[in-house]
């Protein structure tokens, strides 16, 4: 999956799981904060997306800590996303 | 006589998953996993009935209530067994029809009506669960104090229960605030709370009843509060300020001050939130009193903790001491019980339970409904804030309540946890899901939404729930534990649901009783 793909399908999953009604893909920039200012979303939407991560893109999330910086963004989830991909053997 | 310690007492009076009966228990829910919760209650209510010296013969010679705590009323086994669907529910899964006696079965799954039928009390003696999350237990003592003070009991079978099930151990895992080791309340190394089973019961029953049967009371609930954060779904409001004034609450009716208590059974998950506000509010109020945590050796029983700390609570206050037990859940619940001596010198109330602070503000009507709310949350939010334009003025919002009443609460999002971990049991489940499965996520998005900060309940029960909301409500405004309460009932029709019911109809009622 090339790395646009990717951020358009965390989009809409987080678009979905967090009933984020009145936010499309393309509102979200990639570079916004999720929490915050941006997207305001709160600790109960970071574990969400901790599971997002685990159901949808098969990463191993244990070393994932509260206010880490892989939820800094879009951008920020699709290189831990890229990241767990190339070590995959 | 010895002092008594939290060790102690667990040892004494906690029986982990209750393997041998005691007394005589119906061989009904013997062996039968989607009745396990019924039959963890059925020994711990047989028990105590034993210890008050009461038959289910004498039982009907009075008025008695039921009053129980329970996280989901019981739906949770009654869906899945471990990993597996129970049958009921995997038969629906398959044709998408349940059987008729199947349904008739699930109606009669609500533990309070459960016990009440099953000591063959009246059709119409009260019998409702509470569904507050975790504080449930505490609160269900609180609202059976409340029936024995405004006579319409002379007896309450008060407490709660909760068999371990797959649905909470995933949540809790999945919102990472699980402890596979058991859990250590308090310490600074804590990393999350270790769930248990169990059920606990105490016997609540008038002076006049007392004096006629020739027995001396020793003990009594001498306060309950309960107040809401209005602050998020799963964590706590960080000033603590809802469980301080459901402490201030509980101090107030009672009559006693904080220096009289002489040990507290806190609530002590081992979360970092929870035991932190709780760490603060307590050590502020009780520089002086032990605090005896419990979780670590019984594990967290979800609604049964709140009466099995009371139990405890009870058990220490033998020797003469003044016990305070505290609650919090999940959507902000927060509760109370002082238990001790029933000839402890007290000083009579005045005033109003909880101080009273900043006056209540009316939610702008047609507010759009918060975002993460579930169905069942959405028609409560709606309800609520329609009914709280009728709150009258100059009242203080910590002394607005909300009674919320339903017979099926959010089951649909029960059966769509469930079906989660069907899907795929390996890999973790929603968070966010699992925190809408409690009854009372409802209720804490109506309080949120509409800005109540005062005593908030979520009633179960299949019959009368809506009256039996009412009343209590009413009970709250005439002893002055609220100045106005939002009361009313919220159902909603679900796929399942209409196999096991078909006549059911989405209810969404509500009103408001107020002071005059």
């Amino acid at each position: 999956m090339n790395r646009d793909e990717l951020k358009r399908q965390l989009k809409e999953f987080i678009i979905e799981r967090l009933s984020l009604e009145s936010v499309t893909p393309e509102s979200i920039d990639d570079d916004a904060p999720l929490f915050g200012d941006g997207l305001q979303l709160d600790s109960l939407d970071a574990v969400e997306i901790i599971v997002i991560l685990q159901r949808k893109f098969h990463c191993d999330v244990k070393q994932i800590k509260k206010g880490s910086e892989i939820f800094r963004s879009i951008n920020a989830l699709a290189d831990f996303i890229e990241s767990q991909q190339h070590s995959e053997p | 006589m010895a002092k008594l310690t939290a060790d102690s007492v667990v040892r004494t009076f906690f029986h982990p998953a209750w393997t041998k009966p005691v007394f005589s228990v119906s061989g009904e829910t013997e062996n039968r996993p989607d009745l396990r919760t019924l039959h963890l209650l059925a020994q711990a209510v047989d028990r105590a009935l034993a210890q008050a010296g009461l038959s289910p013969g004498a039982l009907r010679t009075m008025h008695v209530g039921v009053c129980l705590g329970t996280t989901v009323g019981c739906q949770f086994c009654t869906v899945l067994n471990d990993l597996r669907p129970t049958p009921a529910y995997g038969r629906f899964l398959e044709t998408g029809t349940a059987d008729p006696q199947e349904g008739a079965d699930f109606l009669s799954r609500n533990p309070a009506e459960w016990i009440a039928h099953w000591l063959g009390l009246p059709e119409d003696a009260p019998a409702v669960c509470v569904t507050n999350a975790c504080s449930s237990g505490s609160d269900a003592i609180g609202v059976a104090s409340f029936w024995i003070r405004n006579g319409c009991c002379d007896l309450v079978i008060a407490g709660g229960c909760d068999s371990l099930s797959a649905i909470p151990y995933s949540g809790f895992s999945a919102l990472g605030v699980y402890s596979d080791d058991p859990c250590k309340p308090f310490a600074e190394d804590r990393d999350g709370l270790t769930l248990g089973e169990g059920a606990g019961i105490l016997i609540l029953e008038t002076a006049e009843s007392l004096r006629v049967r020739g027995i001396s009371r020793s003990l009594a609930v001498l306060g309950y509060g309960s107040n809401c954060d209005a602050y998020h779904l799963t964590a706590p409001d960080p000033s603590g300020d809802g469980l301080r004034r459901a402490v201030l609450s509980a101090l107030t009716e009672a009559g006693v001050s904080p220096s009289q208590i002489t040990a507290i059974n806190p609530h002590g998950t081992a979360t970092r939130d929870n035991d932190a506000v709780e760490q603060q509010v307590l050590g502020e109020l009780f520089p002086a009193s032990r605090i005896l945590p419990t979780k670590d050796k019984t594990g967290h029983t979800l609604g049964a903790a709140g009466a099995i700390e009371a139990v405890f609570a009870a058990e220490l206050a033998r020797d003469g001491g003044t016990v305070l037990s505290t609650s919090l859940a999940f959507g902000g619940s927060n509760a109370a019980l002082v238990i001790g001596s029933a000839d402890l010198p007290r000083t009579p109330r005045t005033g109003g339970y909880a101080p009273a602070d900043t006056p209540y503000e009316k939610p702008t009507p047609g507010k759009a409904t918060p975002r993460r709310a579930s169905g069942f949350a959405k028609l409560a939010v709606e309800g609520v804030c329609q009914a709280a334009q009728e709150i009258p003025e100059g009242i203080a919002r910590t002394r607005v309540g909300l009674i919320l009443a339903t017979s099926f609460g959010a089951h649909r999002e029960t059966f769509a946890f469930a079906d989660e971990l069907l899907e795929a049991p390996e890999l973790p489940p929603s968070p966010l899901r699992f925190s809408h499965t409690v009854h009372n996520a409802a209720a804490a998005y109506a309080t949120i939404a509409a800005g109540i900060h005062g005593p908030c309940l979520t009633l179960c029960a299949f019959r009368n729930v809506r009256e039996r909301a009412e009343e209590l409500a009413r009970c709250w405004i005439d002893n002055g534990f609220a100045d106005a309460v939002v009361v009313g009932q919220v159902d909603e029709v679900s796929s399942p649901l209409v196999c096991f019911v078909p006549t059911l109809e989405n209810v969404v009622q509500f009103a408001v009783i107020a002071r005059r």
